[in-house]
């Protein structure tokens, strides 16, 4: 029991060498910059993908504003250190605490609206954020704010993946995180059973946001230069994407799905427009030959293959 | 005190009375049946007593205590629990994890504690588990725990339904229609399993049931809805013989056999 059982430790190893072996890629220079560019992008998309589906996927609320919360943790970020010259640390945690409040904030208004309608609120939201950014002056109107430092470096940004990632995965299998599984099967029979649902509905969307917040904060430390436009419902649509094509409910999905959209992009740049067209291709076929997603809502664990939900061995149907 | 006690409990669907003037009482231990033909409001009762509607005019006190305007889940954590007429199983979980879920209220570790895996976490876990493991195999479930409860047989979902609203450990059970489906030897067994209960977890019982033998054999006392009214209550001995329960399920039978001619 506990922390020091031997799948925890070999989990622990294998991190720990990623950490080193590309700590050591990049001091050789066999990473190149181009690489490193999106070696940052994909952890940031998998901070991104992970905290969404905590909301689309486990606990079933259809968000699109996703950008929104990332625009809050990177521009509030950004006034901490640019603006107030305040360590890169502390303002990482303000523009993350700040994204989380908005996540309240939006949490209990949409917690009547279901389906289409929270989608279309929380569009309205990410949009309303980004007006926000062009109309206030102080953090640069529509030019955005330049030269941030870029703080956000190899070791901040893998201790930030691994430590988002663990959280979610710890926060879903507790009993926290099975009543927003319940809210999301069957939020009627969920309130039987004793499960305040409103409060876990916006938790859900508190942590998300968390999360999307601190990957602004990472984002625009990485970056020099933040711009409303960065934040647009594209973004939020982009991680949507993310979440769907690995599976909804499927943590391990949504790290594959991120880190293979931020490849494909990768590979994609020269191609300039044909670029879309290829992704938009690609996404269909993944939704004609696994609508389900990439990984459903299993999850690849050190026994390869487990269904979180349980064995899909499928005595009797339903 | 009664355990449950309903005074004129009332609500209109539209211009449409599901429920009206119903008063209901509810002792510490008794098993009671709520009968009526379809559509006489039985499930409307249950969804005015577990918070999901809230009635337009009338009360319901749980040992005293009003319980109009809760949310459902604080009358579950009050002692209610219930299943549904139509199975709301969380289909995609595990068994397992579908009573887990009803353990949930009595879990005793933080968001914190979750998140950062204290020690609360593993203990409370286990024992979640442990208390999960031991009703399943109360319910002959246990080989099913690591299913998804959507591929269950249709019996075993009934069943699962019922553990599941046990684990929230409620004082009072309110089961609705749980032998809808059944063939009459599985009615037979669910009968003697219902006993069994009230037994076991020393539970009080309100029980629905379309079906009039199951419910005579079972309850010690009687509702009987029509149109949303209660038009005969008492033990099955009178109600078997009462004319207007003919009458309501004599007017059903009729319908019946008027749509299939
Ligand atoms: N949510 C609802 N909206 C409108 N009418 C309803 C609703 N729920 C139930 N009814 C109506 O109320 C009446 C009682 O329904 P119900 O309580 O389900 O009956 P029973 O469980 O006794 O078969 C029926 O006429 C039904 O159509
Ligand atoms: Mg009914």
């Amino acid at each position: 029991m506990g922390y020091f059982r031997s799948k925890n430790i070999a989990i622990f190893l294998v991190i720990i060498g990623i950490y080193f072996a590309v700590d050591w890629l990049l001091e050789e220079g066999i990473i190149t910059k181009f690489q490193q560019v999106n070696l940052m992008l994909l952890g940031i998309n998998v901070i991104l993908a992970t905290s969404l589906n905590l909301i689309v996927g486990f606990t079933g609320q259809l968000a699109l504003g996703h950008a929104g919360f990332m625009a809050i943790g990177a521009y509030v970020a950004t006034i901490f250190t640019v603006k107030l010259g305040q360590p890169f640390a502390l303002a990482l945690a303000v523009g993350s605490l700040a994204a989380a409040l908005a996540g309240v904030l939006i949490g209990l208004p949409t917690l009547r609206l279901r389906g289409d309608y929270l989608a279309i609120a929380t569009l309205g939201f990410g949009e309303i954020i980004r007006g926000l950014a062009v109309n206030i002056e102080y953090v640069g109107g529509a030019a955005g704010i330049m030269g941030i430092p870029r703080l956000t470096t190899w070791p901040w940004l893998y201790a930030m993946t691994v430590l988002t990632v663990v959280a979610i995965k710890n926060f879903i299998n507790s009993t926290h995180g099975r009543a927003c599984l319940a809210v999301r099967e069957n939020e009627i029979a969920a309130e039987a059973m004793g499960i305040n649902t409103t409060y876990y509905k916006v938790l859900a969307f508190t942590l998300g946001a968390f999360f999307g917040g601190l990957a602004g904060g990472l984002y625009a430390h990485y970056f020099y230069l933040i711009q409303p436009s960065t934040f647009s419902f594209l973004r939020s649509f982009d991680i949507l994407v993310m979440v769907v094509l690995g599976g909804m409910g499927s943590l391990t999905g949504s790290v594959i799905a991120a880190a293979a959209i931020t490849l494909v992009n990768a590979l994609l740049q020269d191609l300039a427009l044909l670029r879309m067209v290829i992704y938009a291709a690609l996404l269909v076929a993944v939704m004609i030959f696994r609508p389900q997603g990439l990984m459903g809502n299993k999850e690849l664990t050190l026994n390869i293959l487990r269904p979180r939900g349980g064995a899909d061995r499928g005595i009797v149907g339903d | 005190m009664a355990l449950l006690e309903t005074k004129d409990l009332t609500l209109a669907f539209g211009g449409l009375a599901a429920v009206s003037g119903v008063n209901l009482t509810i002792g510490e231990g008794e098993l009671v049946g709520l009968i009526g033909p379809n559509g006489a409001g039985k499930t409307t009762v249950f969804n005015l007593l577990t918070g999901i509607y809230r009635p337009q005019r009338g009360d319901i006190l749980w040992q005293g205590r009003s319980l109009v305007g809760l949310r459902p889940f604080q009358i579950t954590q009050l002692g209610l629990a219930r299943t549904f007429q139509n199975i709301r199983l969380f289909g995609e979980l595990t068994v397992l994890d579908n009573i887990a879920i009803s353990f949930h209220w009595h879990s005793r570790y933080s968001l914190l504690g979750a998140v950062l895996r204290l020690p609360s976490y593993y203990r409370h876990e286990g024992e979640m588990r442990r208390r999960a493991e031991e009703l399943l195999e109360l319910f002959g479930l246990k080989q099913y725990a690591q299913e998804k409860a959507k591929n269950l047989p249709y019996g075993e979902q009934r069943r699962l339904e019922i553990a599941r609203a046990l684990a929230a450990r409620p004082r009072l059970l309110l089961l609705d229609e749980p032998a809808a489906g059944m063939n009459p030897q599985e009615t037979q067994a669910l009968m003697d399993f219902i006993r069994w209960l009230r037994q076991e977890f020393s539970l009080s019982i309100l029980l629905i049931e379309h079906d009039m033998s199951m419910v005579m054999n079972l309850c010690e006392r009687i509702y009987a809805l029509d149109y949303g009214q209660v038009i005969a209550e008492g033990p099955p001995g009178e109600i078997r013989r009462h004319p207007r329960v003919i009458e309501a399920y004599l007017g059903e039978e009729v319908a019946l056999a008027l749509a299939g001619a």
